[in-house]
């Protein structure tokens, strides 16, 4: 107990009841001081004072509903019930503390019976009790008598010089007549009613915590935070202040959503709502059972709650569980039939463990139990988008933002689809490419190959084969990307699966050397494959690392490759053990997490390959599809407990990287260090030979080191002015090898070989620099000409293609060229047509009109050839 | 294959001489003074080697003469450019061409002017001296940043005017004269591929290449260049060096197989201009048609020239 805290023990022994002037006095001060406790957290303190003080006969109400709001806090719902139920008998407005108290402990037959009471009355008392129980029946899904209460405290609005607790009823009232019945203007006139309730009184938290928690309902995350952030500093252990920060955070991807849950639960251990959000961090992180256990503590204090039976049904949904889910979800509707955010939150959490089949079929029982329910309507809308059904997606992102137009979501994707008339469209049997035309005429030939080279390939390997055409939309803006598969612009992913669904940044979304468009492509292609070879069962981790895998199977080069910053994560301990591996994926702590989790998953599937066979990873798909668990999905299908797994993989890594951890371990960067700023130096010096040294024993020490100032690239321009091509041919291939949107590289590549002479050569460099950036009209020209010195003419065409495709400004010779190589690889009917639209501009085209006569077969001597 | 210009196509009147004058503006910095050297070299270079430029008609001023001291004339001066201009008038026949190109600095307070060493020399200045050309075709091209102004003031009757920049507010660095310097090195900018290029054509090509590098570079585009007048500057054309002429068709058959082919190339446009009435694939096989005759026809008519196929 605090010092004040033992002397308002004292005090009230020594006082008695007989409460002489003095004693009154003092008595006065410790209840001031229990209430400012209480205002400004001190918990602990306000109980020790106020729970004796607050009790005394000459207490104020104000000093009893602040201990018994200290105790609610504290989440002591009990005692908080048995203080305010003593309270009753001296005013009815306690009634309305009774309820709301029964309601957060899920005991909804005593708040309805406590709000009742209080209805029956006038003034505040009905006011307060009437928005408390219009929000309680529309828990239960008593829609219509909810309504009728709700709209009769709003008629009963007091005005301005109505109570601060009177006006903030109203604002409530407001706010769930707008939620339930997709009323936008109720939400704006409910923010005026918070705002005059703020006003009247401006040590109302409890109002600016509910004004806070309807911008964030609103997605307005500035202004949530800030309002959360004006409560803090009157009360830093505010624990629903610091649980509405905490969603804004979380909302946000900021790490600190986990910190600020923790110290909420720290004031009151029972707040429902936190334990629900960490529960749903745990779902994100697809641990079912982490979700599970912490639902469960929600339920023990609120088992009506509907949030925490939600996040136990997906719990069960995900955990592969379907008949506890079913329970759940017949104990949800049992509360209230027609509760459609159950299944719209389903259908969100379903979206996010990449169910997305599952969550429009979800999200379409929401809109079946509840028609005008915005939240189902939205998730509709978004997933049928994510599977396809453009138009079906559409009309119900248009209902939804019809009754919600603050969702960003819905805006920005509607926003994007109104753009929609402008992309254009290539369809083989296998792909639906979806851009902008002028992309869809460069990059549609090449992702065309691509993908049907990839559906071969990883039909084969997974046997598997996705329904087809499979769809890629192809985004030059990344917003627009972003937008589509997040809803926000913002997302930093090059690409997304969604199954037989991708999207992804073209090449223009970014700038040249920032992605390889193909890998890109052909990553998010295995994941149709991985996805749909499991029923979407499979993790992130999981998925990502095979995916990675398979660029660096599709091409030299593709894939991510071993990085400095990796090696030295795994020096400082910041690599996760394989177990735990997905948590690096969706809820990184630090920012190069997800990359180097990328990497560290293609290596963990590498090892399986490796130490246990190729069929171990369709083994472990198929145990994923199957439902179970993956603590048991390593056990068998590779016949390991995770944690010997992981020290397993552990082993392998350093057995595989130890020589070139131990040359990059020290403060200064480690030998490998020393040994590239030798050559870097002696480079400038211009002492070559030395340069040469120190950089051959910078590749042997760090062979994969690709990245900026790699030795591979000073090595090659050494031996390139030193007049040695081979050499710096074969440097440039090892770093090509390495380093899969290294544009300069490539194209150095290309012009060495070709001095070389070796011309096949250098059309690979060239085509690798187009899957980097296929911008460069004269680098489609060049590779055309490689190609067509090899007699490749098809290819040569598709470079022709390309070099149209960037409108060029010479655009008869480009459909000459075309036609050309059409002429060449034996397609007269596409030669045709090609050199028609060249002589369509430039009718006094010789060189082409020549063309179409030999087109035409016909001879110099007007006969036909 | 050497390009065939045939005299009915309209190429330049043989006795007409093309007066160049190229000034380089001061740099300011070395890298500026180098590049603007650059940019006129290769323009010069492609005019005389490309399209046959008497280089004595060439006069090239610069900041640094001692950059290339065997071919600028001088230094670029306000005097100088002044000088040359008067001196170009006095010699200039009625129906000569006049080019003047100005790669450099520009600035534009209230006046559009070229950076000159010490004095500028702004449009009013500019405007007065090219009064002395009642009757040549001048083509006046600035790629120099906040160049835009320069059309409002010195636009007339026989005048073409190129600015790199819309306004004289695009004040950044242009790179619109490299690219004008590449259109005459090769056929890129030829686009109606007749084996001529037009002044209308090397601004095509240069604000095509312009908004391309941009775009490649992911820049937000700083520079528009404007061309006062399309008309003219298709009428001011350069003939590649090496393209023969059939000026002259002294027998019936000849003269014959021209008229065919005027006649077909008269035919194709007027076809061309029906395009939107016809259906795609009836718009093609009447063009094939067409095309097909006038190929036959060119090919015979080379053939009449001794050009090899």
């Amino acid at each position: 107990m605090s010092r004040l805290g033992t002397m308002a023990a004292t005090i009230a022994v020594i006082c008695g009841a007989t409460l002489p002037l003095a004693c009154q006095q003092t008595q006065a001060q410790g209840r001031d001081a229990g209430r400012e406790a209480v205002r400004t957290g001190d918990y602990q303190r306000a109980l020790a004072i106020l729970s004796t003080l607050a009790r005394s006969p000459t207490a104020t109400d104000a000093d009893r509903f602040a201990l018994v709001r200290a105790y609610r806090e504290t989440g002591r719902y009990a005692e908080a019930v048995e203080t305010a139920s003593q309270f009753a008998a001296l005013d009815p407005i306690w009634h309305v503390t009774l309820g709301e108290l029964a309601a957060i402990r899920g005991d909804l037959d005593e708040a309805e019976r406590h709000l009742r009471t209080g209805l029956a009355t006038e003034g505040s008392l009905a006011i307060r009790s009437g928005a408390h129980l219009g929000q309680l029946l529309l828990e239960r899904g008593r829609r219509e008598e909810a309504k009728r209460l709700l709209v009769n405290v709003i008629r009963g609005n007091p005005g301005r010089d109505g109570e601060s607790e009177d006006l903030a009823a109203v604002a409530a009232a407001l706010e769930a007549l707008g939620t339930a019945w997709g009323e936008p203007d109720r939400f704006r006139e409910a923010l005026r009613m918070y705002d005059r309730a703020i006003a009247a009184d401006s040590s109302n938290l409890e109002a600016q915590v509910a004004l806070g928690t309807m911008f964030l309902a609103k997605y307005n995350r500035p202004d949530a935070r800030t309002t959360f952030e004006a409560v803090l500093r009157v009360n830093p252990r505010h624990p629903r202040a610091l649980l509405g920060l905490a969603l804004v955070a979380l909302a946000e991807g900021r790490a600190e959503g986990d910190d600020l849950l923790g110290q909420a639960l720290e004031t009151n251990p029972n707040l429902v709502e936190a334990r629900v959000a960490l529960a749903t961090t745990h779902l994100e992180r697809e641990d079912y059972a982490a979700a599970e256990r912490e639902v469960s503590k929600a339920l023990l204090t609120n088992p009506a709650s509907l949030p925490a039976l939600t996040v136990l049904a997906a719990s069960h949904l995900f955990g592969g569980a379907p008949a506890a889910y079913d329970t759940v979800a017949r104990r949800v509707l049992d509360f209230n039939p027609v509760y459609a955010e159950f299944f719209a939150q389903m259908s969100v959490l379903s979206a996010r463990n990449r169910f997305y089949q599952q969550a429009v079929d979800l999200a379409r029982r929401g809109v079946a139990l509840d028609s005008i329910s915005a939240t189902a309507l939205a998730a509709l809308g978004l997933n049928e988008l994510r599977v396809g059904a453009m138009r079906e997606g559409r009309s119900h992102l248009e209902r939804a933002f019809a009754l919600d137009p603050f969702n960003v979501w819905t805006k920005n994707t509607l926003d994007l689809l109104d753009t929609f008339d402008q992309y254009g469209r290539l369809e083989s049997d296998t792909l639906r490419v979806i851009a902008a035309p002028d992309e869809v005429d460069l990059l549609g030939p090449y992702l065309m190959e691509l993908g049907e080279a990839g559906y071969r390939s990883l039909a084969a390997r997974y046997e598997y084969r996705p329904t087809r055409p499979i769809q890629l939309e192809v985004y030059r803006h990344h917003p627009d990307f972003s937008v589509r598969t997040v809803g926000l612009a913002g997302l930093g992913a090059l690409g997304v699966s969604f199954g037989n669904v991708l999207a992804m940044d073209s090449p223009s979304a970014r700038q040249r050397g920032e992605f390889n468009w193909g890998s890109t492509f052909w990553h998010e292609l295995a994941h149709t494959f991985t996805l749909g070879v499991t029923d979407h069962r499979v993790p992130r981790w999981f998925s990502e690392g095979l995916s990675v895998v398979e660029e660096r199977r599709a091409r030299v080069g593709w894939g991510a490759q071993l990085r400095l910053g990796f090696l030295m994560a795994y020096h400082e301990g910041k690599l996760l053990p394989v177990s735990r591996l997905n948590d690096g994926f969706v809820r990184p702590s630090y920012p190069e997490q997800v990359g180097f989790s990328y990497y560290q998953a293609s290596l963990v599937c590498e090892m399986i390959e490796m130490t246990r066979g190729s069929d171990a990873i369709n083994r472990m798909l198929d145990a994923y599809r199957r439902g179970l668990p993956g603590p048991e999905v390593f056990r068998e299908a590779l016949a390991v407990e995770p944690e010997a797994f992981d020290k397993e993989f552990d082993r392998w890594f350093v057995e595989r990287f130890g020589s070139v951890l131990e040359a990059v371990a020290g403060a200064d960067g480690g030998a490998f260090h020393r040994e590239l700023q030798r050559g870097l130096l002696s480079e400038k010096a211009g002492d070559t030979e030395a340069a040469v040294v120190a950089f051959e024993r910078a590749k042997e020490l760090f062979p994969e080191y690709a990245e900026q100032d790699n030795p591979y690239w000073h090595l090659a321009r050494i031996h390139r002015e030193m007049g040695r091509l081979k050499e710096a041919a074969r440097e440039l291939a090892r770093l090509t090898a390495l380093a899969e949107s290294d544009y300069a590289a490539n194209l150095e590549e290309a012009e060495v070989l070709e001095e070389l002479g070796d011309l096949a050569g250098a059309a690979e460099a060239l085509e690798r620099a187009v899957y980097i950036d296929p911008r460069d009209p004269a680098l489609h020209e060049r590779l055309a000409v490689r190609y067509g010195d090899q007699g490749r003419w098809r290819e040569a065409a598709r470079e022709r293609q390309a070099v149209l495709a960037l409108n060029p400004v010479d655009r008869a010779e480009a459909h000459f060229q075309l036609a050309r190589a059409w002429f060449h690889a034996g397609d007269r009917a596409a030669a045709r047509r090609a050199v028609l639209r060249a002589l369509d501009i430039a009718p006094a085209f010789e060189r082409a009109q020549e063309l179409l006569l030999q087109i035409r077969g016909i001879s110099p001597q007007g006969g036909l050839d | 294959m050497i390009p065939l210009i045939l005299s009915l196509l309209g190429a330049p009147h043989q006795d007409a001489a093309t007066h160049t004058l190229i000034v380089t503006g001061v740099g300011g910095e070395g890298k500026y003074r180098e590049a603007f050297v650059q940019q006129a070299g290769t323009l010069i270079t492609n005019l005389i080697e490309e399209y046959g430029v008497n280089p004595a008609e060439v006069v090239w001023l610069a900041e640094t003469p001692a950059l290339a001291p065997d071919r600028i004339s001088g230094r670029s001066t306000r005097q100088r450019v002044v000088t040359e201009l008067q001196r170009i008038a006095a010699g200039a026949g009625p129906a000569d061409r006049v080019l003047f190109v100005y790669i450099g600095h520009g600035s534009d307070a209230g006046e559009p002017k070229l950076n000159l060493p010490g004095p500028d020399l702004g449009a009013t200045e500019l405007h007065a001296l090219l009064e002395a050309f009642p009757t040549q075709l001048v083509a006046l091209v600035f790629g120099a940043s906040a160049s835009g102004g320069f059309i409002e003031r010195l636009q007339g009757p026989n005048r073409i005017v190129v600015t790199a920049t819309k306004t004289g507010f695009e004040r950044n660095e242009t790179v619109f004269s490299t690219v004008f310097a590449r259109a005459f090195g090769g056929e890129a900018a030829d686009t109606d591929k007749d084996g001529r290029l037009s002044l209308a054509e090397a601004f095509e090509f240069t604000t095509h290449e312009v908004a391309r590098l941009y775009e490649s570079d992911n820049r937000l585009q700083t520079e528009h260049a404007r061309l006062s007048d399309s008309t003219l500057a298709r009428r001011f054309v350069f003939v590649p060096k090496g393209a023969r002429s059939v000026s002259v068709v002294d027998d019936s058959a000849g003269a014959a197989l021209l008229a065919q082919k005027q006649r077909l190339e008269r035919d194709i446009e007027s076809l061309r201009a029906q395009r939107e009435t016809l259906e795609p694939n009836e718009y093609d096989r009447r063009l094939e048609e067409l095309l097909v005759a006038l190929a036959t026809v060119n090919r015979k008519l080379r053939e009449r020239a001794g050009v090899p196929r």
